[in-house]
């Protein structure tokens, strides 16, 4: 049995996560590093646990509170399994929040919100926006907070798909077997980002071409919305408290197809706003 | 038919919420989860759709605040909340139905006396109106309501209009059974 590590800090829960086999506590420090606490709040109590454990038919058996969830050959996937439930849990339980389909980067105070429907490159452009220098907050699921619209850091590792495989090439960041893959951030060279305003919402879309386009305020919250997972507020709240978000935010519509090209654009964008 | 016409001055349905950003409000319908932004023309006429201004005060509202011509204006916010009602965006305001009245029955014949008001009915014998009677059967020379009628003779007596009411509802109910009020 390994020592048992420090709980994992999720936005408003922590979570024991253990195993009694080597290999799949590397895996686990390795995937889960950018929930591991980072000396700026008060140490958390697990309030849950999550085990892995190797059993006699060389099987991964993942242990839910103490009851068994579920079994995986491959040690990859029993941590993946992990990953999921993780998220599953923060989305049941992040309080005072909305969650949105996005994903999420601080560049000196300033939040970029990356947000849009499954495959149009969410996670891609967010690895595009680490690997310039930005700061992580969050992949896929963006939690901003209620009171205060600040993003809330939940430094889960990226989940990258086949699509997005060219650019971890390209970053000379290896992606072993087959996806899709779990990446953190730690790995593109990036430190957790700290809580902050949401400066810049930035709506991608594949294309063949790269091409940057103010929205107005008004279409770029009703793509925002969209992408509100419906959880926590009552819909009403959810959309009046984006509402407020956007009021001192800008809407870009990105079209990529160079992900590195599109996040240097964004961030010199950044860079010459007011 | 207009927007208007069937269902009273229009109204912003309540499963709309809505923001107004940069002048174009971005409302979300919650009933079957749908999105529409509208632009500065269109949001003008969407804040005024609180259901007390008819289409024809909306579009005179519109035509001087923009400086346009009032027929073009009336034309497009109608085509507009039109839009709006086949998209759901509102909701009927309905005009509260009129509250019934009261009057002499038509051809009423009556004297006043020392003892009351005799009113000659169908009936074998004529009735005689007494006591509060007396007053209201003077005020019934129009159609009114009984919050009207009761509200004047709680004046006249000086008492609670509270305490009025119920006998001029049971004394106009009486007299609409022989025949002597009609209700309108």
């Amino acid at each position: 049995m390994t020592p048992a590590p420090a709980p994992r800090r999720l936005p408003d829960l922590a979570v024991d996560v253990r195993t009694d086999d080597d290999h799949v506590g590397r895996l686990l420090d390795d995937v889960l590093a950018g929930l591991q606490d980072d000396g700026r709040h008060e140490p958390a109590t697990a309030a849950e646990q999550v085990r892995i454990d190797l059993r006699d038919d060389g099987s991964y058996e993942l242990t839910l509170d103490d009851s068994p969830a579920a079994r995986h050959a491959d040690p990859r996937v029993a941590v993946g399994a992990v990953v999921e439930h993780l998220n599953r849990r923060v989305l049941e339980t992040t309080r005072d929040a909305v969650l949105v389909h996005a994903g999420a980067v601080e560049l000196e105070g300033r939040g970029i919100l990356v947000s849009a429907p499954s495959g149009s490159g969410k996670t891609t452009l967010t690895a595009a926006l680490l690997a310039r220098g930005a700061a992580y907050l969050t992949d896929e699921t963006a939690v901003v907070d209620a009171a205060t619209l600040q993003l809330r850091p939940y430094p889960k590792p990226l989940s990258v798909k086949a699509s997005g495989h060219r650019l971890f090439d390209e970053l000379g960041v290896p992606l072993q077997g087959t996806g899709p893959w779990l990446v953190p951030a730690g790995a593109l060279g990036a430190r957790t980002g700290a809580p902050c305003p949401v400066e810049v919402v930035v709506l991608p879309r594949r294309s063949d071409h790269d091409h940057l386009e103010s929205l107005s305020r008004a279409q770029g919250l009703v793509e925002l919305a969209k992408q509100a997972f419906p959880l926590g507020p009552t819909a009403r709240e959810r959309f009046l408290l984006l509402g407020r978000l956007a009021e001192s935010a800008r809407f870009v519509r990105a079209d990529w197809t160079d992900p590195l090209a599109t996040a240097e654009r964004l961030l010199e964008d950044l860079d010459t706003a007011p | 038919m207009t927007p208007e016409s069937a269902d009273g001055p229009p109204r912003r349905s309540s499963s709309a919420d809505w923001v107004v950003l940069d002048g174009q409000a971005a409302i979300h319908d919650r009933d079957g989860d749908h999105y529409h932004v509208l632009d500065t023309t269109a949001t003008a006429v969407w804040l005024r759709l609180d259901g007390t201004a008819g289409l024809d005060e909306i579009a005179v509202g519109l035509a001087h605040d923009f400086g346009a011509d009032l027929d073009r204006v009336r034309a497009d916010t109608a085509h507009f909340v039109e839009g709006l009602r086949t998209r759901g965006l509102l909701e009927p305001t309905r005009r509260e139905p009129a509250a019934p009245t009261w009057s002499r029955a038509p051809g009423s014949v009556w004297r006043d006396t020392a003892r009351g008001t005799l009113v000659l009915a169908d009936e074998p014998e004529p009735v005689l109106l007494r006591g509060g009677a007396v007053p209201l059967w003077a005020l019934l020379d129009r159609p009114r309501p009984v919050e009207l009628l009761a509200s004047v003779l709680s004046e006249a007596a000086g008492v609670d209009v509270a305490e009025v009411e119920p006998g001029v509802r049971a004394t106009l109910a009486d007299l609409e059974g022989r025949g002597l009020v009609a209700r309108t």
